[in-house]
């Protein structure tokens, strides 16, 4: 871990004779003291970089960072992992969400198949066309597949495979997250992806210098060793203007480094925000405990060099050996399966033992921590949220709107995969399918439904001529006019008639929480379906206070009649004219979660004489005890006469 | 029903034979009646979802809390009025019940005592979930001993009731 200098000792690679080296003895500091980061920079072929140089070329993460830190171990991190087999799925998280409002396409998407979602793969979305649009927020591309060049499903693709050589390998920043100046950019980042300047993104977010020109100008067929033609200055690559203040005068730049990087860099990626009425403005905002008692993100999400972050949840599957002990309950309570007599103890960086006096014990085996601690206090309706990765937060916009969709509704309890109840953020998917035989359904591809819908560009090439990663607006699909509504009845019955003239199978849109199928007589037919159920994944933070808890006002912060954890609405409340990607019919919260809301009724009215219950208890208690002891007594005496006599 | 002279008196002679004082009240049977039937609802409510469920919850644990107040009632009810009959010590012997029965009783208090007690115990902010769940440990194994009590003392009773004996 403390590999934090090298010299030019450690080279990756082979020897002359073939045979592969031993890990490169890399220099450390071995201290607690942070190393200065004072660097020479490596272009992507490992020269260095000559900030004077007309043709300068951006500086790369992979060979400036990688002379000292396992660049191909850090890849195989959670942040870079999606994808790669072998690895643990875990509890279902984020997804990426495609969004597309004409169509009528909000669906979830993930490279770890996590239940619920569908892989780019499957909607026909490729790599390429992937990182156009997510990869504002993605840290980077694990190296097997743009880093190398065009990635394998793209091979096949037309035009796609020659933008790789274009734009260049979107390498791991690894500045987006370890940067603790605050001039890092990962805006900057973005607008240069959308730009298509992957193999110069780096080097602009970080401030270096400023990158003129744009690579998706370029043509596919374009030479990167042809040299540049002065009379066609709109055929030449991106250049960097190095700021020469910024190097010394051995031309080494003073990175500024932390291992423990401040959470403003986290939440460019991972701030979700509740929107739209009865919401905080960003100043009311309270944050999280955990923060404003002087921690920060990576005191409990920890990792090596390999990355292999900790993600926090109970049960959770990883190498790293302190994932047992760096949860709420290891930190606070301590956790019995931890490596060491300490994560055994908890108490870690001074968390508090909680007591939780009077709370019955099937509290804790039914429900995580954040159920009563965690996300805003649950209203009587859920809210809209807006999430870095759905929305584009981080990158600056005029135009973004509490109703820019995707619709992401929290917070809504759900069980996890242990049954326990967990506050949630949920999203109804809404897309164009097929229904097979066994009753699955499979989306059709973005193409097919383009087609369809009259826009006759496949999304690749279409992605490739604009609406990249920066204008997350159009990237996304571009956002609902405010108000704007579902599809009609009248228009997804004829769309699936469309459908079903050019596809196989039988053509289905799931949307609202319904499957639609079109009837032979042209009606349509609503109805439920797995395919559409909600995708679910667990809201953590902000962690509230103990005194904000859930309980803190007693037993009926939750048994109570309108309890909203038990008959709240899962998804916000609307006006009155539908909402685009909103549930067709009212879904409570007992109905996410499971638990019988007849059954938390009875025990809210039971709860109603909780009271009493416990006065006429302990009245039957202190008769009976007094009888006890009266004859108890004398029962005693009367013995000891009997022993003595 | 904790009552019953010793020894089996004849049939013919047994309205001479119990003094007055030994005799059942309607009140002290309608307590008795009361702590039964609590306690065979709250056995059947709490281990016998334990056996069919494995755990108790849901409905049946509403009904089990709910019920608790008939439990409650009937064994606060039939310490008061039995105590005096079941007394050890001056005049614990003209109930006519013997010694032994009279144990039982006391037996079936504290054990009832126990029993209750864990249970609204857990219901205050006095103790932790580790604590709440001693005493839930508790209130379970209080209450098998309390039905197991109950076995021959609902023996010995009946077989009283058999031979004529009217005291309990």
């Amino acid at each position: 871990m403390r590999r934090l200098a090298c010299l030019a000792a450690g080279v990756w690679g082979t020897t002359a004779l073939g045979q592969p080296l031993r890990p490169p003895e890399l220099l450390r500091t071995d201290s607690r003291s942070p190393y200065v980061h004072r660097l020479t920079l490596y272009d992507e072929e490992g020269t260095v970089i000559d900030p004077s140089g007309e043709q300068a070329a951006p500086y790369s993460p992979r060979a400036t960072c990688g002379k000292c830190h396992e660049y191909g171990s850090i890849a195989r991190g959670w942040h870079f992992n999606a994808g790669e087999p072998g690895i643990d799925a875990g509890r279902p998280g984020e997804p990426w969400i495609y969004v597309d409002p004409a169509s009528g396409t909000q669906i979830p998407l993930s490279l770890r198949r996590w239940p619920g979602t569908f892989t780019p793969q499957e909607i026909g979305l490729s790599e390429w066309d992937f990182l156009l649009r997510f990869g504002r927020h993605l840290p980077g591309w694990a190296e097997r597949r743009g880093e190398e060049g065009s990635g394998p499903r793209d091979r096949g693709t037309e035009g796609v495979a020659g933008r790789w050589e274009v734009a260049g390998r979107l390498e791991i920043d690894c500045l987006l997250c370890h940067s603790a100046d605050m001039s890092h950019d990962p805006a900057e980042r973005a607008r240069q992806i959308e730009r298509q300047n992957f193999r110069w993104a780096a080097t602009a977010a970080a401030g270096l210098g400023v990158v003129r020109g744009e690579a998706r100008r370029l043509p596919d067929d374009w030479d990167p060793l042809a040299p540049r033609n002065p009379d066609r200055p709109d055929l030449w690559p991106p250049s960097v203007v190095y700021d020469r203040s910024r190097f010394d005068a051995d031309d080494r730049v003073l990175f500024d480094i932390s291992r423990r990087p401040p959470a403003e860099r986290c939440y460019y990626c991972h701030t979700a925000r509740q929107v739209g009425p009865g919401s905080p403005r960003a100043f009311e905002e309270a944050g999280d405990v955990h923060l404003a008692a002087g921690l920060t993100c990576t005191d409990c999400h920890r990792n090596g060099i390999d990355h292999a972050i900790v993600r926090g949840f109970e049960g959770e599957v990883s190498t790293n050996p302190l994932a047992p002990a760096l949860t709420c309950r290891g930190c606070h309570l301590g956790e019995e399966s931890a490596p060491d007599v300490p994560g055994q103890l908890g108490g870690r960086l001074r968390a508090p033992r909680p007591l939780h006096l009077g709370i019955p014990p099937v509290h804790f085996e039914r429900m995580t921590c954040t159920a009563c601690h965690s996300g805003p206090w649950p209203q009587d309706a859920a809210s809209r949220f807006q999430t870095s990765l759905a929305h584009a937060l981080g990158t600056a916009s005029r135009e973004r709107s509490a109703a820019d969709p995707p619709l992401i509704a929290g917070p809504v309890f759900g069980r996890e995969a242990d049954g326990r109840i967990a506050p949630q953020l949920v999203v109804w998917p809404s897309f164009w399918g097929v229904q097979g035989a066994d009753g699955a359904v499979r989306p059709l591809t973005l193409e097919t439904v383009e087609r369809v819908f009259g826009n006759a560009a496949p999304p690749a090439r279409r992605s490739r001529s604009g609406g990249g990663a920066g204008s997350a607006r159009q990237a996304d699909g571009g956002s609902a006019p405010e108000g704007a509504g579902p599809l009609s009845d009248e228009k997804i019955a004829s769309i699936l008639a469309e459908f079903a003239r050019i596809s196989g199978g039988e053509p289905v849109y799931v949307s609202g929480g319904l499957l639609h199928r079109r009837m032979p007589d042209g009606a349509l037919a609503k109805e439920p379906h797995a395919a559409a159920e909600p995708y679910r994944w667990s809201l953590a933070h902000d962690v509230r206070p103990a005194a904000q808890s859930l309980g803190a006002r007693g037993c009926t912060d939750c048994h109570a009649a309108e309890a909203p954890i038990f008959f709240g609405r899962a998804a916000p409340r609307l006006d009155d004219q539908p909402v685009a990607f909103a549930p067709l019919h009212a879904v409570r919260m007992d109905e996410i979660h499971g638990y019988s809301g007849r059954l938390a009724r009875a025990w809210s009215y039971l709860f109603a004489l909780r009271p009493a219950l416990k006065v006429l208890g302990l009245t039957c208690v202190v008769l009976t005890a007094l009888v006890l002891v009266q004859y108890g007594w004398a029962g005693l005496a009367a013995i000891l006469r009997r022993l003595g006599s | 029903m904790w009552g019953g002279e010793s020894g089996r008196p004849a049939r013919h002679d047994v309205p001479d034979a119990i003094p007055p004082q030994s005799r059942m009240t309607r009140v002290q049977a309608g307590a008795h009646t009361l702590l039964a039937a609590g306690l065979l609802a709250q056995a059947a409510t709490g281990f016998g979802s334990k056996l069919i469920y494995g755990a108790l919850g849901g409905w049946a644990l509403l009904a089990h809390m709910a019920g608790g107040g008939l439990f409650l009632i009937g064994l606060t009810a039939s310490a008061v009025l039995w105590a005096e009959r079941c007394r050890f010590g001056p005049g614990g012997t003209q109930s006519g019940l013997t010694p032994g029965r009279r144990a039982m009783f006391w037996v079936t208090i504290t054990l009832g005592l126990v029993v209750a007690a864990t249970a609204v115990g857990a219901m205050t902010s006095l103790f932790t979930p580790e604590q709440q769940h001693m005493l839930i440990e508790l209130h379970g194994k209080a209450a098998l001993a309390l039905l197991v009590t109950m076995v021959p003392h609902t023996i010995v009773s009946w077989r009283a009731r058999r031979d004529g004996d009217k005291s309990g």
